[in-house]
């Protein structure tokens, strides 16, 4: 058992340039970044022995940093891969495998300056390839996510009003960052009239496609006085896979699906809190429903209420529960994988140098998906060790 | 690879017996000796217990409609073996038997207040690419259809 805030973030950044970046390949924005997350902690390439690259060969990161990991890690579970690979490097640690891992992330995904990838999501022969991806269309990634919604909407009475709330809200807090690609305050009518992708799924729900990388490097709590900024502690962290990539026929319950609930319960137990301490959360965004499903398997609100908890404010600014701060992939930034942003926001607001920076954060939650209710994994970060 | 080729199914050994069946238009999924639960989609070993003593069952062919969405994009033209362009479900459906799959709802218009969550249907069968068939589903007439 890893001890609540053993571990600690010294350097973590995103790539220099987001959204639209075709001077870079997906390496290209892996290696900016590692060198910004370099910087920011004052470190060498030299200093790092540990490497954690999703998607990338991690061979072809190592040469081109000049980085000599003893240990490496390419878990690939979708845009949570860096979440399941900063857990891992945490242990990897703990059991004395390496001292200072460099977690990278890199994404060309508007420009799809694409290099070999590790992550195919359609396999000839795999059960999505022959099962769910023929019956899934040109609007895939939004049909799959989405298909639990309607039934959800039939149950618990979300309304399309609800729904396009999520994109209202989130907007309201990417108006505040510049880095953000959709700056313009937008209405639930606007939303509601942006054209249909997968009914009940607009345009306006569906997030963004940029280019964009990101790294973190992690090491031991004892040593993160060592370095220039004020180190984010990890308190917790959780995991869970139940399917197939692209296949969400395999979740059990799908309405309240168990992968959630299992990865937010080890994640609040394994750092000794309970909702009610989280005072910043991040929730990957890839459609306006996303949220909904995690503020209630989190256990943030009881199941059916995410919807109308967003709808009433509480996550908007000023709210008392601020939620994807950055404006979210709906907002400022998706590339495919929105994992690392994800992390990376919630470290920019407990180390309290976020662009719409929340009052007093102590206590951040990441929570993030891979594949279509595949996998997901949830990390608790703080200014504070315990 | 062209997408077009990605897209038809590939058949693996565990699952050649499936396709043969949705070839004769039959629906053939597995059951578990074991704990007599049925699984979806075929493999050799139950996903409930790991018991490896599975057999192939006719499916009753009756269904539920479990969620759905209506996707809009325009088709590629690999897809137009589907149907015209235009808008059409993607559906998660629950066999009477009680696994879920993802599939297609036809013979019904594409809209939310034709497709009823919870409505019957039963199994059929549409080209799809180079296959002679694949499955889909449509609505149940009132006397049949809901196990």
């Amino acid at each position: 058992m890893i001890q609540p805030g053993s571990y600690a973030i010294v350097g973590a950044s995103e790539s220099t340039q987001i959204g639209k970046v075709p001077e870079l390949s997906s390496v290209g924005l892996a290696l900016d970044a590692a060198v910004n997350a370099l910087e920011d902690a004052g470190l060498k390439a030299r200093d790092i022995d540990g490497l954690t690259v999703g998607y990338l060969p991690p061979g072809d990161i190592a040469q081109q940093l000049g980085v000599f990991p003893r240990w490496a890690d390419n878990t690939v579970v979708g845009g949570c891969s860096w979440m399941f690979q900063l857990r891992n490097a945490m242990a990897a640690i703990h059991a004395g495998y390496c001292d200072t891992v460099l977690c990278v992330y890199g994404e060309s995904g508007r420009s799809h300056n694409a290099v070999p990838c590790t992550y195919d999501m359609g396999h000839a022969g795999s059960i999505s390839q022959q099962f769910d991806i023929p019956y899934a269309g040109a609007a895939m990634q939004a049909a799959l996510f989405a298909l639990p919604l309607v039934r959800y909407m039939h149950e618990y009475g979300l309304t399309e009003e609800q729904l396009a709330m999520v994109a209202v809200v989130q907007r309201e807090w990417a108006m505040k960052n510049p880095r953000a690609k959709l700056r313009n305050a937008i209405t639930v009518e606007e939303v509601l009239s942006s054209p249909l992708v997968a009914w009940p799924i607009r345009r306006a729900m569906c997030c963004l496609v940029s280019d964009a990388g990101g790294a973190l490097i992690v090491t031991a709590a004892d040593r993160a006085s060592d370095f220039p900024k004020r180190p984010v502690y990890v308190l917790g962290t959780g995991a869970a896979i139940e399917t197939g990539v692209l296949s969400p026929a395999g979740v059990r319950d799908p309405l309240r699906p168990e992968l959630i609930r299992t990865s937010g319960s080890t994640a609040f137990k394994s750092a000794g809190l309970t909702p009610s301490d989280i005072n910043h959360l991040m929730i990957y965004d890839a459609f306006a429903h996303t949220p909904i499903f995690a503020l209630e398997g989190l256990g943030f609100t009881p199941f059916g209420e995410g919807g109308n908890f967003i709808a009433e404010g509480n996550t908007r600014p000023g709210g008392r529960l601020p939620m994807n701060t950055n404006g979210g992939g709906l907002s400022y930034a998706h590339s495919g994988s929105y994992g690392m942003l994800c992390m990376q926001e919630s470290i920019r607001q407990v180390r309290g140098e976020a662009a719409a920076q929340v009052p007093a954060v102590t206590t951040s939650l990441a929570h993030g998906w891979g594949g279509f209710w595949s996998a997901c994994a949830t990390v608790i970060f703080s200014n504070e060790r315990p | 690879m062209s997408l077009i080729d990605n897209v038809q199914p590939m058949p693996l050994p565990e699952t050649q017996t499936y396709w043969d069946g949705i070839d004769a238009q039959t629906l053939l999924i597995q059951r578990c000796n074991a704990c007599k639960e049925f699984y979806f989609p075929a493999a050799p070993v139950c996903p409930k217990c790991t018991s490896r003593c599975v057999e192939w069952i006719e499916a009753s062919g009756k269904a539920r409609l479990y969620s759905y969405v209506i996707t809009q994009k325009p088709w590629p033209e690999w897809m137009q073996a589907w149907r015209e362009d235009g808008p059409m479900s993607v559906a998660l459906v629950e066999l009477a038997e009680g696994p879920r799959l993802v599939s297609t709802i036809v013979d019904c218009a594409q809209t939310p207040e034709a497709l009823e969550i919870d409505m019957p249907l039963l199994t059929t069968y549409r080209r799809f690419g180079t296959r002679p068939s694949m499955l889909c589903f449509k609505p149940a007439p009132m006397d049949e259809g809901s196990a």
